[in-house]
Order: C-alpha cells, then sequence, then structure tokens
C-alpha cells in the first residue's frame, strides 16, 4: 500500500543490512509487484555470491578454484570482469581478493595474525592472482590461498541488478538502497529533478560539531558511502587498504557518484584507501571524501552536488 | 522402502531390535553425486524464479551440463541464460526437445502449463523433474502420473521434503519410540507477499499472474501446501479422509479472485487433525511443519529442524550431547544431519542447519537416478496423492464446504 507521500515503499533484510525500494508511479499493484521482483533479485545474489554461505556459487570458486578450473555461469563472469576492471581503475585500492586480509585482521571470526602472516596474507591478495577465462567461463586462483570476498561491491551488485528488474517492468521512478550506504535513483520523484540524498558526516562524536555532509541529487544514478568507523577488529575499522594491507587510513568519509551502484560501491571503499580523490579519475566519476581533519573534497562532475557542507569544499576539475 | 501403505506400529515392529540404533546414529549427509564421464546434458523449461533457482544449483553441480533453457517470455529467458555457460535459448519446448540435445528437462512453468510439457518430454523419452504440485487439475495430474509410470525413464516431482536430509532424519525419530503416539498436526505457509508479478503488457495479465487467477490457481493450498501436506502423507503413511477450510482476501485486495489467507483442517484416520495455515500478509515464523506426539514434538522448517521432549519422555544416552536451542519456554534438541561425524570432529555446531538448500538435495536425487541409478524418493504416484490432496484442500478452502477425501481417486 501507498504511504502517505504517495510511494510505496518495500524492504528486505539481507547481507547482513536491510534492503528498501521506494516507487512511485501510477499502479500501486504493479509497482508493488515490481519492487517484490527486485527484493527477490537481491536475495538470489546474496544466494549466489555471499562468501559465508557454503553453498554460494562464490564459495564453490574458493573452495576450488585454486586446484582446477571452475566453470560458472555468464553472469557470474561479468560479475568477475567488472570486479577486474575496477580493481585496475582504483589502482588496486579496491580489490575483491581481499579475504586473506580479512582473515588475518581478525573479521572473519579468526583471530588475528602476527605480522609475518599477515604480510603472507597479502601475498595472497590481487586480482592478477584470479584468471579469468570468459570464452570458457571459467575462473582459477593461480596460487592456493586467494579469496574472493564480495564484500566491498556485492551490494553494490545486487542493487544493480534489481535496478534492471526495476527497469524492465516498467518503473521510472525508484530509490533503491541498501544499509543506506549504496542506492540507485531511478528517474526523480514526482515534481522534483532527482533524488536528494545527503551523506552523513562521520561517525556520531568523532567531530561533535561537524556540520553534516553534502546534499547529492540522483537522477538514473547511483551513490555509495563508506567511513571506516563501521565494524572493527583489534582496534582496527574493517576497511583494508588491499595494496599495503593495513586499515584505510587519512579519510573519514568517502562517496562515490557513479552510473552504476557496483562501481560506486567500490570506487566509495577504494577512496577511503586512496584517501583522497584519485589524480586520474574515470569519467563519470563524483569522488567526495570527508579527510580525516573534517575538510571536504569533490573531484569529478560536480552537477549531482547540491547543498555544500558550511566549511568550504573543495573541488578539483570541476566542470 | 515404499512408504505409500506403511505403518507406523508396523515399522516399529520390523525395527524393534534397531531403535536404540536408530537414535545413537542420526542419518549422513548424501554423498555428492559422482562425475563419471561427460556431464549429463540438461535443460530447464520455464525460467522464472524457480526455474532459475534450479539453474543456480545445477551450476555447482560438475557433473551435469545446461545445455538448453526455455520460456516463452524474452526478458525471462536471457535471465536464464545468463545463468548458464553458454547455453541455447528456445522460446518453444518441442524445439528444446527436438533439437536441444538435453538428456533430462526440469519442468518448471507455471502448474496448469505442465502436463502437456511432461507428456512430450516422456514421449521424447528424457528423464523428467516436474515441479509440484504435477498439475491444477486431477486429471492432468493423473495424466502425469499416467505419463510417468510408462516411461522408461527416470520421473522425478519437486517435493523436496522427501530428500531433505533433515526432514529424513526426524523421521527416524519419528517412526521410533521418540515421538510415540501422534497426537496432532500443524503446518503453516507465511510470507508477505502479493505474489503478483510485474506485466507491462495487458494483454499477458493472465498468463503471467495465472496464481492470482481463480479459474487457474489452486491457491495457497494446492501451489504451497501440496509440498507441506506430502511430508505428512510420508511420515504417517496415510493421507486425510477429509478437509474442511475457509480464506479471504485479508491485503491485497486489488482484483484478484484467490484468497491471500487461508486455514484448512484435513482429518486424518485415526482422529489426528493437520491443522494448516497459510498466508500472503505476513510473514511470521515462516513455512514449517509440527508433529505433536505423546513424548516429543517434532518441528520442521525445511532448512532446520528440532525434537522437544515431554519432561516425562524417556532419555537416549546420544541427547546428553546433543546439540540444543531454546524457544521462550520449550527447548529444543536441533536435528543435525551428520551429527555423528560432526560431533567426532567437534565441529557440531557446524552443522545447524542444512549446508545446501533442500532444493538442492532434490535436484541432486533425481541426477543421481539418472547417473548412478540411485533411489528416487519422489516418485510419480506420491506426488499424485499429494497434489490431489492440495487440490482439494483448495476447493475445501474455496467452498467452505468439507470435501471427503475419495481413496479410488487417490489410488489414481
Amino acid at each position: 500500500m501507498k504511504t502517505a507521500s504517495g510511494f510505496v515503499r518495500l524492504a528486505l533484510h539481507a547481507m547482513a543490512t536491510r534492503f528498501e525500494a521506494v516507487l512511485a508511479g501510477g499502479d500501486e499493484a504493479l509497482l508493488r509487484a515490481a519492487g517484490e521482483e527486485a527484493l527477490a533479485e537481491i536475495e538470489e545474489q546474496e544466494r549466489r555470491l555471499s562468501a559465508f554461505r557454503p553453498d554460494s556459487l562464490l564459495r564453490r570458486i574458493n573452495d576450488h578454484a585454486a586446484c582446477r578450473s571452475v566453470g560458472t555461469d555468464s553472469e557470474m563472469m561479468g560479475f568477475l570482469v567488472r570486479c577486474r576492471e575496477l580493481w585496475r581503475q582504483t589502482g588496486g585500492a579496491f580489490d575483491p581478493t581481499v579475504g586473506p586480509l580479512m582473515r588475518a585482521h581478525g573479521f572473519r571470526g579468526c583471530a588475528p595474525v602476527r605480522n609475518g602472516d599477515a604480510e603472507a596474507a597479502r601475498a595472497r591478495t590481487g586480482m592478477h592472482l584470479v584468471a579469468i577465462d570468459q570464452a570458457r567461463a571459467e575462473v582459477r586462483f593461480l596460487v592456493p590461498g586467494v579469496e574472493l570476498d564480495p564484500g566491498a561491491v556485492g551490494k553494490g551488485w545486487a542493487i544493480d541488478r534489481a535496478a534492471e528488474v526495476l527497469r524492465r517492468s516498467g518503473v521510472e521512478c525508484a530509490l533503491l538502497h541498501g544499509g543506506s550506504s549504496t542506492a540507485v535513483a531511478i528517474g526523480a520523484p514526482p515534481g522534483e529533478d532527482g533524488w536528494r540524498v545527503r551523506i552523513a558526516a562521520g561517525r556520531r562524536g568523532a567531530h561533535s560539531d561537524a556540520p553534516d555532509g553534502p546534499v547529492v541529487r540522483l537522477r538514473d544514478q547511483a551513490l555509495s558511502v563508506s567511513a571506516p568507523h563501521g565494524r572493527s577488529a583489534g582496534g582496527a575499522g574493517h576497511v583494508l587498504d588491499p595494496r599495503t594491507g593495513r586499515p584505510a587510513q587519512g579519510a573519514a568519509v568517502a562517496a562515490a557518484v557513479c552510473d552504476r551502484a557496483t562501481d560506486a560501491d567500490a570506487w566509495s571503499t577504494a577512496l577511503l584507501a586512496l584517501g583522497g580523490p584519485p589524480e586520474h579519475a574515470p569519467d563519470g566519476l563524483t569522488a567526495i571524501v570527508r579527510t580525516a581533519s573534517g575538510d571536504w573534497r569533490a573531484a569529478g562532475p560536480v552537477a549531482p552536488i547540491l547543498d555544500r557542507p558550511m566549511q568550504t569544499m573543495s573541488i578539483q576539475g570541476a566542470l | 522402502m515404499s512408504t505409500d501403505n506403511i505403518g507406523r506400529r508396523t515399522f516399529l515392529g520390523h525395527a524393534a531390535g534397531a531403535v536404540a540404533g536408530l537414535s545413537l546414529v542420526p542419518e549422513a549427509l548424501p554423498r555428492p553425486l559422482r562425475v563419471t564421464g561427460a556431464p549429463l546434458p540438461v535443460g530447464v523449461i520455464g525460467v522464472g524464479r524457480q526455474g532459475r533457482r534450479i539453474l543456480t544449483e545445477l551450476q555447482r553441480m560438475d557433473a551435469v551440463r545446461v545445455a538448453a533453457v526455455c520460456d516463452t517470455d524474452r526478458a525471462r529467458l536471457d535471465a536464464g541464460l545468463r545463468r548458464t555457460q553458454g547455453a541455447q535459448g528456445f522460446d518453444d519446448h518441442r524445439a528444446m526437445l527436438e533439437k536441444g540435445g538435453v538428456e533430462a528437462v526440469f519442468v518448471a512453468t507455471p502448474t496448469h502449463l505442465h502436463r502437456e510439457i511432461v507428456e512430450q518430454a516422456v514421449e521424447a523419452e528424457r528423464h523428467v523433474y516436474c515441479e509440484a504440485p504435477l498439475a491444477s487439475t486431477i486429471e492432468d495430474a493423473a495424466a502425469i502420473g499416467r505419463a510417468a509410470r510408462a516411461s522408461r525413464k527416470v520421473f522425478r516431482a519437486g517435493l523436496e521434503g522427501r530428500s531433505n536430509p533433515i526432514y529424513q532424519l526426524a523421521r527416524t525419530f519419528f517412526l521410533s519410540d521418540a515421538v510415540r503416539d501422534l497426537i496432532s498436526m500443524r503446518a503453516q505457509f507465511h510470507q508477505k507477499t502479493s505474489w503478483r508479478i510485474p506485466v507491462r503488457d495487458p494483454e499477458r495479465e493472465r498468463e503471467f499472474n495465472w496464481k492470482l487467477d481463480g479459474g487457474i490457481s489452486i491457491g495457497l493450498p494446492g501451489e504451497e501446501g501440496t509440498h507441506q501436506f506430502d511430508v505428512f502423507h510420508w511420515y504417517t503413511g496415510r493421507y486425510p479422509e477429509s478437509i474442511r477450510g475457509g480464506g479471504s482476501i485479508r491485503l491485497w485486495d486489488d482484483g484478484r479472485d484467490v484468497f491471500d489467507t487461508v486455514a484448512c483442517e484435513l482429518l486424518w484416520p485415526g482422529g489426528a487433525r493437520l491443522v494448516y495455515e497459510a498466508t500472503l500478509c505476513n510473514s511470521f515464523q515462516g513455512r514449517h511443519e509440527v508433529l505433536h506426539g505423546s513424548n516429543a514434538a517434532i518441528k520442521l522448517a525445511w532448512n532446520a529442524g528440532w525434537m522437544f521432549k515431554e519432561a516425562d519422555a524417556p532419555t537416549q544416552g546420544w541427547e546428553v550431547y546433543a546439540n540444543r536451542q531454546q524457544f521462550h519456554n520449550d527447548e529444543g534438541i536441533t536435528l543435525i544431519a551428520d551429527a555423528t561425524q560432526l560431533a567426532a570432529q567437534g565441529r557440531l555446531q557446524d552443522g545447524v542447519g542444512l549446508p545446501n538448500s533442500p532444493l538442492y538435495y532434490a535436484v541432486e536425487e533425481f541426477l543421481k537416478g539418472i547417473v548412478e541409478g540411485g533411489e528416487i524418493t519422489a516418485g510419480a504416484g506420491d506426488a499424485y496423492r499429494s497434489t490431489v490432496i492440495g487440490i482439494l484442500a483448495n476447493r475445501a478452502a474455496v467452498t467452505g464446504e468439507t470435501v471427503k477425501v475419495d481413496e479410488a481417486v487417490l489410488r489414481g
């Protein structure tokens, strides 16, 4: 049923978070049906991509690809190929093979390891260790101990698949988000020029006098926000810099606006590791970072950015 | 072992000397399907949500190759093909049977379309996995049963309870003295969903939203209840004598004429009742089945199962080491497949819940039947009878009248 504001709103718990779809349009029953189909797709993506489920397709790759080539389907191939491309674009600041490092730092139910073992984990990290044969749809790990962990991009990928379902169903106005950290906007709400989303300034209390972050306007774009202050182990945040094997530092909050949620998800994680907007960002990426000192910096097309924080916000390469 | 006519006391009589053995040695997880030679080429007909789930499970099996996928809807066909490694796509199942190069097919189309496809697949000498319920009319279900019996190939229905390792384990307890006299049964299907499929072309509304059409659909009792009723048939070896019920539209008042909430009471010979409730309006406690016995109750929730013992029930030695979960005032012994091996490894907690979906085990059993000659636990006869009960339960709910179950109809 529609909310008082006229939207159809649905929600689902998956991937250890809450996904929500907000839809607007004419036919309430059709919107509801489309939203359910989209959320069912998110559930299916969790079944396929979860590194924690023993029966996921990703787990099958992790379990066997070090010993032999593992065949998989076209959709999984597409996921891995996109991950590899994002790994290259970010210079390795985003890396879906971060599994061994996550374990080494105690994020998979294991105790954190000593420095030497953490270095060994870093030696098993890197998409260059994953051989992808697109023609045969097969994957192989080049050394033992490699582990795919889609935590930094799985939500975005699932949201993109769900958004495709909405578009195929004829939905022209919707906002779909996962855990309030990754969102995709289809069209704009009635009477508006886009969906307005505010980026949170950071952990409450860390900068108690810090103003809110910028508001971005999304229309047929995706936004993802990452921060190191979520889960922690041994006092360290859960976002690791795959290039160094250490917790990402230098940025308090990072946000990315892209055409696809998968890309935004990967870039927001990468920006934390980079500590700021990249020097050579791909076309279409708007990078927004709050530095450790509290300043906001942005680079790329700044059209999505509406309200800027009270503090001076520096823009790199503004159009 | 045929379960069609076995009664509990008959089983107890045969297994009296082995009851202690049953309680000390829970069932192991099934051995994975062996890869012997070239992968078996299979096809999936109907790639809506269930068909795509079947494709994902097949992708996990090295002994199988999805060679072809079929759907009359282009968007669904494309979505299905993305879940394969270069399979051929067809919009007509006859073309797929002729040119798809498949030895086995999975039929996952709308229920009322199963009959023609199964009959033609059997005629084309293919092994067939047909989703349950088999059909939306008793006549069609009987025809599928006849086709399956006439076939020299493997036929399995998509009833997922009988191949479920936890359900198999729980059944050994049910048939032993652990549960003892059956008092009553209960089951529910709760999921908040409209059941509606988004359709842009009004001309295709009925084709896609057949579940909401009272002229075609067998409603919640048929579409969902069939799977759950089958569990009770399998456990008790009996079928209800009569069914009464009712229903209404409680939430999804969108022009449909199929109830979104139903309740049925199925009366078993001897007086035990199965109270069944299903709704699309609330998700609390999801889908599960309960058998209440004078010594214990068993609760089955598809990926997990528990036994709740009465305070005055005898204690078995293995229970000292059993994993337990607390549910408010009740403590349940967690039923774990492979418990003995896991306990020996100190990993009993790891076994809580199934490592694979119930669908996986059903699909694997079908394929084992083809490749290894393995036993099929959900054959055409059992599936026909459970489908009949599902259809009659829906009839009872829709009419509000008590429906007698004709044994002659159950015999087919």
